[in-house]
């Protein structure tokens, strides 16, 4: 899995790429906590993401939950390829 | 049930063939040529009783009834069988039921890191047939108290399959332990049937016409469905609520759909009023075609103009109604075949011989009329193949022609040639065209 962050002003952007699978997903969480820290509105871009399985899944609920606590705007990502 | 009705030798015989078939039901007792002889006369019996033979057939009725006694005492006394030999008798395997079950899949919390993942289980059981999967995801919590390669997501799935329920457990078989699996049979197709619920108020009112229609939509608008309610209650997740309302509608369809064949397969009408219906759709065609006959003949362009509305208007229904009542008549021959296999058992069994009647074509329609009038010659046929066409087994094994080579029974067939004439098989390894 690769990622990458991308701010202007108060939306940011969170690229990701490669598969997001169990084995990686704890690298995942304070990547995602760390961005919706910095700005208002975050949107995840997941077109260079090749698979994924359910522990992605559950963190972007856990996210989505998040940001709704924080009063942020998490964006809805825009495309899966295959979910493992 | 004949007892009520005052046949109470009917009613002491038919209880000691009911011992039988009860043996027979539980699997104790074999289904086998004798039983169906025995069943097969006991039916004429029965039959002859009621149509009043005024107690001639008491020596046949003391020696079925002894028959029956002696196959129960037997079966009992010689305990089980095995399950393999007691499906049918012709050794067919009974079609599978098919079943709705719920199953509440909670994977333990370190299902992701563990194997098999959980999706794969939902695949396998996607295999098994028709399946609504709803996942419950509210126990997920938010990123600040999240474990990630923890599995806090729990699946409600509702399975639509004739595999048979331990089809079912055998996808949990591995993890059954370490998981929360549940599993209940919703529905079985052949079992207890239960009533749907009766009309809800609304529709009660409607078609008593104190209310309309839009009345009903319109107070309906403006409350809430009771799985709102309980959402905004937080008495139950979304999830929750979809999930309740999938089962409700999946095993509702189900419901109705097995209660479908017997409501509506079909409706008995006495011939009469079926005849009348033909003569007065006869008659309306033919009054219309008076009407055409008369217009044209008549220069009154006041009258031509009437006419051609009225033809306008009724036409296309006048014919879509002639050709529906003419199909109504129309029924499969299958019926008729289902008659001869007695005819051919118990001539057979006169006769001595091995045949084994088989029919294609069920599904072609015909007349009633002509179906009926086909009964008799079509009985007549089989009655002379058999008695003349057909060699005794002796005969038959003794050629080479299509007798088996295991030995089994010998069977008759009539092919079709590519001439379209019909041949019988003679036994002798040559086909005579007839």
């Amino acid at each position: 899995m690769k990622w990458e962050f991308r701010k202007m002003d108060d939306y940011g952007e969170l690229i990701f790429s490669g598969e997001i699978t169990v084995q990686c997903i704890s690298e995942l969480l304070p990547v995602l906590s760390r961005s919706l820290d910095k700005v208002q509105r975050l949107a995840l871009r997941l077109e260079g993401v090749e698979c994924v399985d359910i522990s992605f899944l559950q963190l972007l609920c856990a996210a989505h939950k998040t940001s709704c606590r924080l009063m942020k705007e998490l964006t809805r990502f825009e495309r899966i390829v295959r979910v493992r | 049930m004949s007892g009520s009705f005052g046949f109470d030798s009917v009613s002491g015989f038919a209880h000691e063939a009911e011992t039988v078939f009860s043996l027979v039901r539980n699997g104790t007792l074999p289904v086998d040529r004798e039983l169906i002889d025995l069943t097969l006369r006991a039916r004429d019996w029965i039959s002859a009783e009621f149509a009043g033979s005024g107690g001639k057939g008491e020596t046949e009725r003391m020696v079925l009834a002894d028959s029956f006694r002696r196959i129960s005492a037997t079966a009992i006394e010689a305990g089980t069988m095995a399950p393999a030999s007691r499906d049918c008798a012709d050794g067919c395997v009974p079609p599978a039921k098919r079943i709705i079950c719920r199953i509440r899949f909670k994977p333990s919390p370190d299902a992701l890191i563990s194997r098999p993942d959980p999706v794969c289980l939902l695949n396998e059981l996607r295999h098994l047939g028709e399946c609504s999967i709803v996942a419950h995801l509210h126990q997920i919590p938010p990123l600040e108290s999240i474990t990630p390669e923890k599995c806090y997501t729990y699946w409600d799935i509702l399975l639509t399959t004739d595999q048979g329920i331990n089809a079912v457990r055998d996808v949990f078989i591995f993890i059954q332990d370490e998981s929360e699996v549940r599993i209940d049979i919703l529905h079985e197709d052949d079992g207890p049937s239960v009533e749907p619920a009766y009309r809800k108020l609304g529709q009660i009112l409607v078609e008593r016409g104190d209310l309309s229609p839009e009345d009903v939509e319109a107070c309906l608008s403006k409350q809430k469905r009771f799985g709102e309610i309980l959402v905004d209650e937080g008495l139950a997740s979304p999830s929750h609520v979809e999930s309740a309302l999938r089962e409700q509608k999946i095993v509702q369809e189900a419901r109705i759909g097995s209660r479908m064949p017997d409501i509506l397969s079909s409706v008995k009408v006495p011939s009469e009023k079926l005849d009348k219906l033909v003569d007065l759709v006869g008659e309306l065609v033919t009054a219309s075609a008076r009407l055409s006959r008369i217009t044209g003949m008549n220069d009154d362009p006041r009258f031509a103009s009437v006419a051609e509305e009225v033809e306008r208007l009724t036409g296309e229904l006048r014919g879509e109604l002639r050709d529906t009542t003419l199909n109504i008549r129309m029924m499969p021959i299958g019926e008729t075949f289902g008659k001869f296999r007695r005819v051919v058992r118990d001539l057979s069994r006169e006769l001595g011989k091995e045949v084994e009647i088989i029919t294609a074509g069920e599904e072609t329609e015909l007349d009633k009329t002509v179906i009926e009038k086909l009964n008799d010659p079509l009985v007549h046929l089989i009655r002379n193949s058999i008695d003349h066409g057909i060699e005794p087994p002796e005969v038959r094994e003794a050629a080479t022609g299509d007798c088996r080579a295991d030995g089994g029974p010998c069977r008759e067939r009539f092919h079709e040639l590519p001439d379209s004439k019909h041949a019988v098989d003679d036994a002798e390894g040559a086909f005579r065209q007839e």
